[in-house]
């Protein structure tokens, strides 16, 4: 048996301390009863599991507490995220909490070029609830989740759920989710527009042999509303070569779809396993992409294991992007969100597992990231024509997690 | 002085056969004896002995269990090799088809309730007795129907509507494909409706059971805007829904529950949101 570092003993007092932080911070503010809800039911998950952890007679139940630290030298965001889930009642039901914070500072080219300080802070808190309940032959799931930042309001209700089939080798599962956000302005106060999401997807898991498994899954996600963002600005060229900016105007509607195939394949003699996921996407915007995200996995022993995975991710601009507009032949829908040009990102991770004694369990994972656009400029000073450059960026991300099986 | 008797061949032979039988009666009483106390202790160390019911051993794999006593039933779940099931001992006729069908217990969660269930006599199962006795009979059937047709009604924000008619069948316990056809309508519009439908069923007590689904399909309409402003005559739509649904035995059902909508274009599209209710009836 290995015997737990004294940070990993006293890891329970740590992760009171921190619920208690959060706790303070929720009662400093004023929240909305689910939001006090959930919070309370993280709050009493942890205390029933941490003590008392016997009598949940469940296999199913942890706790999570990760922190994530995103640097691209123009933006940072530090992301405490906490999660806790129990089995109760002979397992059939599942009852689950969480709360995440993003803590951003961020002068990025947008910020910096149309922004009147040149840096924004803000603070996102987001809290969730899940009730699960394992029925015959599959789970069925319904879940909440709250996020709140400055300028920004967002609620999302969901159910979902999964059934096997032929000896639990093929599984389908369905899901439905609606959400209704608030858009806000904090330079006006009176600013507040509402943005509909409805999600539906429908996915297949099948087990192929001993050693590998195929999983298809298709989602159509609808966004109708205030689809665009009260700070972006589209760009407009000048004659004499600098940019002017007026507010986005975006179509009200979007309708996404993607598919994703995944194949799991174990190497039984090398202890090792292989993920590889190809996503195709596609929208009304004319925006399509391309995910492919392979991942590499071996247990070293049975209490250390580490993956290895990369991403790439290339997409098409809008069907209505524009770097910078032609003043002289402006068309209806003109947006400034970069998001909507052609670019690339890149990614490459390594995430180390140590797992403890007494159900303890530390992972990390460092990553590094990097975006190019193909067609979006960082313009500087927008009266100067002269310091314009493509725009692109690399990050580190690194992160920190203790998980706490019982 | 003490007279004997006098012999004669005849008493001789009376009393011989008199020890002769009290003998006998001695020896039935041991026998009859020891075979009792050979059965106390039985009884005593055996339960297995002592049968008053019975159970029925699944040899084959994935036998299928039949919400009635035929093939035309909807099937509620498939057996696992060596499962044992508590079992009626009379067997049940096969409805409108040759054959008899086991009632069997099949327990499911949440809780392990026990739910009434049929299995094919001529599948490979055998009956063994158990000291369980459970009273098979006492349990509802539900007799749930393995295709139907299902009228569809949905009120969407807006004023929206849909009404549908669709042919649904179970190719597995617990999902149901559905091809329907219908109207998407507003107060004043109409317009063709059609798609296919995926979803899943799961029994959570009694005759209810919560349900999922998924359904795209496409809307025909005489001209441009007349689904919402920009549609044109043929428009994609996608939809999701979640609810309850009662399973009213011998072949009806009704549901109800959320219902979620896009109609979209390349160009533009609406969501709409809402209540779904159908009446579901058995072939």
């Amino acid at each position: 048996m290995i015997l737990s570092p004294l940070i990993f003993r006293r890891a329970p007092q740590f992760f009171f301390d921190t619920l208690f932080l959060i706790i303070k911070i929720l009662r400093n503010q004023k929240k909305s009863f689910v939001e006090q809800f959930v919070v309370g039911l993280l709050f009493g998950l942890t205390l029933v599991q941490l003590p008392f952890s016997n009598i949940c007679e469940a296999q199913e139940s942890n706790f999570d507490f990760i922190a994530r630290y995103y640097d691209d030298s123009e933006t940072q965001v530090i992301s405490p995220h906490v999660n806790a889930k129990a089995s109760i009642l002979n397992d059939d039901v599942t009852v689950g909490a969480g709360y995440a914070m993003d803590i951003v500072t961020s002068s990025s080219a947008d910020v910096r070029s149309w922004a009147s300080q040149g840096k924004i802070s803000d603070t996102r808190r987001e809290v969730s609830g899940s009730l699960g309940a394992n029925l015959e032959g599959g789970a069925l799931t319904v879940g909440v989740v709250v996020s709140d930042e400055n300028d920004y309001h967002s609620q999302t209700y969901s159910i979902g759920g999964s059934r096997d089939f032929f000896d639990k080798n093929t599984t389908v599962d369905l899901g439905l989710s609606m959400g209704n956000d608030h858009v806000q302005s904090s330079s006006d106060k009176g600013f507040d527009q509402v943005m509909k999401t409805g999600s539906m997807s429908v996915g297949i898991t099948q087990v192929l042999n001993k050693i590998s498994l195929m999983q298809i899954l298709y989602e159509y996600t609808i966004q109708s509303g205030y689809l665009a963002s009260p700070y972006r600005a589209a760009r407009i060229g000048q004659t004499d070569g600098s940019v002017i900016a007026i507010s986005e105007n975006v179509p009200n509607l979007r309708a996404k779809q993607d598919v994703t195939l995944k194949y799991i394949y174990y190497a039984l003699g090398s202890s090792m396993a292989t993920s590889t996921a190809v996503r195709l996407y596609w929208d009304n915007w004319g925006v399509r992409s391309i995910t492919l995200e392979p991942q590499l996995t071996r247990d070293f022993s049975k209490d250390f294991s580490m993956s290895l995975d990369f991403r790439y991710y290339r997409q098409t601009q809008s069907s209505f992007y524009k770097d910078k507009y032609d003043q002289t032949s402006l068309s209806p829908f003109l947006t400034g969100n970069k998001t909507l040009s052609e670019y690339w990102t890149g990614l490459v991770g390594i995430r180390p597992v140590l797992k403890l004694s007494y159900g303890w369990e530390i992972y990390g994972r460092v990553e590094y990231y990097m975006l190019k656009y193909t067609n979006f400029t960082d313009i500087g000073v927008p009266s100067n024509p002269n310091d314009d450059k493509l725009y692109g960026l690399t990050a580190q991300v690194f992160s920190l997690g203790i998980l706490r099986n019982f | 002085m003490k007279k004997f008797p006098r012999f004669t061949w005849s008493g001789a032979t009376i009393n011989m056969k008199r020890a002769l039988q009290q003998k006998s009666n001695e020896v039935f009483i041991l026998k009859i004896t020891k075979v009792f106390a050979v059965l106390a202790i039985t009884l005593l160390f055996c339960d297995g002995m002592a049968s008053t019911g019975a159970q029925l051993v699944i040899d084959g794999e994935g036998i299928i269990v039949y919400s009635g006593p035929s093939v035309k039933y909807r099937a509620i779940g498939i057996t696992d090799r060596g499962q044992k099931l508590p079992v009626s001992l009379q067997k049940i006729p096969g409805y409108k088809e040759v054959g008899d069908f086991y009632k069997v217990l099949v327990k499911v969660k949440p809780g392990n309730r026990k739910r009434l269930g049929y299995i094919s006599s001529s599948e490979q199962v055998r009956i063994e007795h158990t000291s369980e006795d459970e009273n098979i009979d006492s349990y509802q059937d539900f007799l749930l129907a393995k295709s139907a047709v299902q009228l569809a009604f949905a009120v969407l924000n807006d004023k929206n509507y849909q009404v549908a008619l669709g042919y649904l069948i179970y190719p597995l316990p617990n999902l149901y494909l559905k091809a329907f056809v219908g109207q998407a309508l507003s107060l004043t519009r109409a317009s063709f409706l059609a798609g296919i439908e995926v979803g899943v069923d799961y029994f959570i007590g009694g005759p209810w059971s919560a349900y999922l689904s998924f359904a795209p399909g496409m809307v025909f309409s005489n001209g441009s805007d007349q689904l919402f402003l920009g549609s044109k005559p043929v428009t994609q739509v996608i939809q999701g829904g979640a609810g309850l649904r009662y399973n009213a035995g011998e072949h009806a059902a009704l549901s109800f529950g959320l219902l979620q909508a896009g109609y979209f274009n390349t160009a533009t599209g609406v969501l709409l949101s809402g209540m779904m209710i159908t009446l579901e009836v058995g072939l």
